[in-house]
């Protein structure tokens, strides 16, 4: 699916002395299978710009596209199937008894036969590496499993979208890899992901391309090889480690990953 | 667990999420009971004296919105003394100070949603400080805001440490690597108290505690410099230019 957003505009409280314009004509696209990054401070708009992508919330103005045909004629019900927001924090909502029963909830709630919907279940806690707890109750899993499962839980609605808000925050490094890793997989299956983070360095391992947003306008979008080296303010440390060598007159490209970054400075450290 | 932390001291506490990081600060607050043991927090057990703590116990929390109530900056700060009845004069005098050790002078009529995350995470901090605790408890600080707003808060962060006595929770090793101390916590369990510069070096150790160093101190061991310690993305590169000199004269 692509999923466009075109010169949103959103107001909040409109016409009352607390009324803020959060987002300013913010115009992207999601391209089928990327993972797009979306990067920006705190009071930037991020959070308020991916509720527009399956219309939780309504722009004061501009449009939201799906394939070219405006969301806003399409059933609310069907869009937030094809596009999965998993808040911050999303294993706040975690309730049923079991794993299993926990991420089977929306699919049988649209109707699916019990075959299907063991199915899905099946599927998305492989995809989320936790097939092996389908049967613990949700509240006695680490921080990192229970996000994984209220992540499983949007999965089995089948997305084509996944939109992550920050799904990191709160966990531990390796529970942060484990998310990371999780989004590669997601990219594989096809399905397009969005991820909303303040962490650059995340970012960085894992987005096909880059939107900063700043003061609810778009700063700078497009591959993380040029928004980072054109805006090194923004960027991870490591990327800012070697846009000072460069400074300094060695120039080794414009390596991003981590790994791609050790890489090229070992061959110029070992010549 | 036991341990202690000396008066004046700047201790990290890290370990894997569920490890007992937060179970710890809200022990040593009085919001939890220890089910046996003794805890002491400025010679005072807090839960049979919860507010003599608390008194002297400054806490930091992760999420900057939370503990931010006024309209300005300097009501915001003025908060916590106004509660306890500190005189009107000695008032001003006291948030002047707490926001100028934050550095935020010249915001003391500013809106608090106005200010970026790390300037909240100052200005709560502002508070904190000026009800002038001897120990600080930060409850992972910095893990809701950006890399800018990290270094800053950081920063003030590192300037209070001395006079009084600080534990810093975070998942961020990076932030520790000055600490006096590190305490790493897993399953309930203190399993190391070390001072960063071991820890750093002890890979087994990491991976055993889901500890993670920071990118720069990761890409200055896989290019065979010195193990972690605190630096700039300049100070590496400069570290990078010397290697490859060092090189070019040996050949």
């Amino acid at each position: 699916m692509r999923l466009e957003l075109r010169d949103i505009r959103h107001v909040y409280s409109p016409g009352t002395p607390f009324e803020v314009e959060a987002l300013r004509g913010v115009s992207l696209a999601v391209e089928p299978g990327e993972v797009l990054g979306i990067l920006g401070g705190t009071g930037s708009g991020k959070s308020t710009l991916v509720q527009h992508m399956n219309l939780l919330l309504e722009p004061t103005s501009g449009d939201v596209l799906v394939d070219g045909v405006n969301a806003a004629t399409l059933k609310k019900s069907e869009l937030r199937r094809r596009v999965g927001l998993v808040f911050q924090f999303p294993e706040a909502a975690l309730f049923a008894p079991t794993v299993a029963e926990d991420v089977a909830f929306a699919p049988r709630r649209r109707g699916l036969d019990e075959g299907e919907v063991d199915h899905r279940v099946r599927e998305s806690l492989s995809l989320v590496g936790a097939e092996h707890l389908k049967d613990r109750s949700p509240f006695a899993l680490s921080g990192g499993e229970q996000r994984r499962v209220a992540i499983a839980g949007v999965l089995a609605m089948g997305p084509e979208v996944l939109v992550l808000d920050e799904p990191t925050s709160g966990l531990d490094p390796a529970a942060r890899g484990d998310l990371l890793r999780l989004i590669r997989t997601l990219r594989h299956t096809g399905t397009s992901v969005v991820l909303v983070s303040h962490d650059t360095d995340e970012v960085a391992e894992v987005a096909d391309r880059i939107c900063v947003l700043d003061k609810g306008e778009v700063r700078a979008i497009g591959p993380p090889s040029e928004v980072f080296y054109m805006n090194p303010e923004l960027a991870p440390a490591t990327v800012q480690t070697v846009a000072a060598l460069g400074d300094i007159g060695h120039d080794i490209g414009r390596p991003v990953r981590f790994e791609e970054t050790l890489r090229a400075l070992r061959s110029l450290v070992q010549g | 667990m036991t341990f202690e932390a000396r008066s004046g001291e700047y201790v990290g506490v890290v370990g894997p999420n569920g490890g007992g990081k937060s179970t710890l600060l809200r022990l040593l607050n009085g919001l939890l009971v220890a089910d046996s043991g003794i805890v002491r927090v400025a010679g005072y057990d807090p839960a049979a004296e919860p507010f003599e703590v608390r008194r002297r116990v400054g806490m930091l929390f992760q999420n900057p919105e939370n503990g931010l109530v006024a309209p300005f900056v300097e009501d915001d700060v003025a908060f916590g003394m106004e509660n306890r009845g500190v005189p009107r004069e000695e008032m001003r005098d006291r948030v002047g100070e707490a926001i100028g050790a934050v550095g935020l002078s010249g915001y003391e009529r500013r809106e608090p949603h106005t200010l970026s995350g790390g300037e909240k995470q100052r200005v709560a901090l502002a508070g904190l400080l000026a009800l002038e605790p001897e120990i600080l408890l930060l409850d992972e600080p910095t893990s809701m805001l950006d890399a800018a707003g990290r270094r800053d808060v950081m920063d003030r962060i590192g300037a209070l440490r001395g006079d009084r006595t600080i534990l810093h929770v975070t998942h961020h090793l990076g932030e520790l690597l000055d600490a006096d101390r590190i305490l790493v916590l897993n399953g309930g369990r203190l399993v190391a108290d070390v001072s960063p510069e071991r820890l750093v070096l002890d890979a087994e150790r990491l991976t055993e505690n889901r500890l993670v160093l920071p990118p720069l101190s990761r890409l200055a061991t896989g290019l065979g410099l010195a193990a972690a310690r605190p630096r700039t993305p300049e100070d590496l590169a400069r570290e990078i230019r010397e290697k490859i000199r060092k090189r070019a004269a040996a050949r």
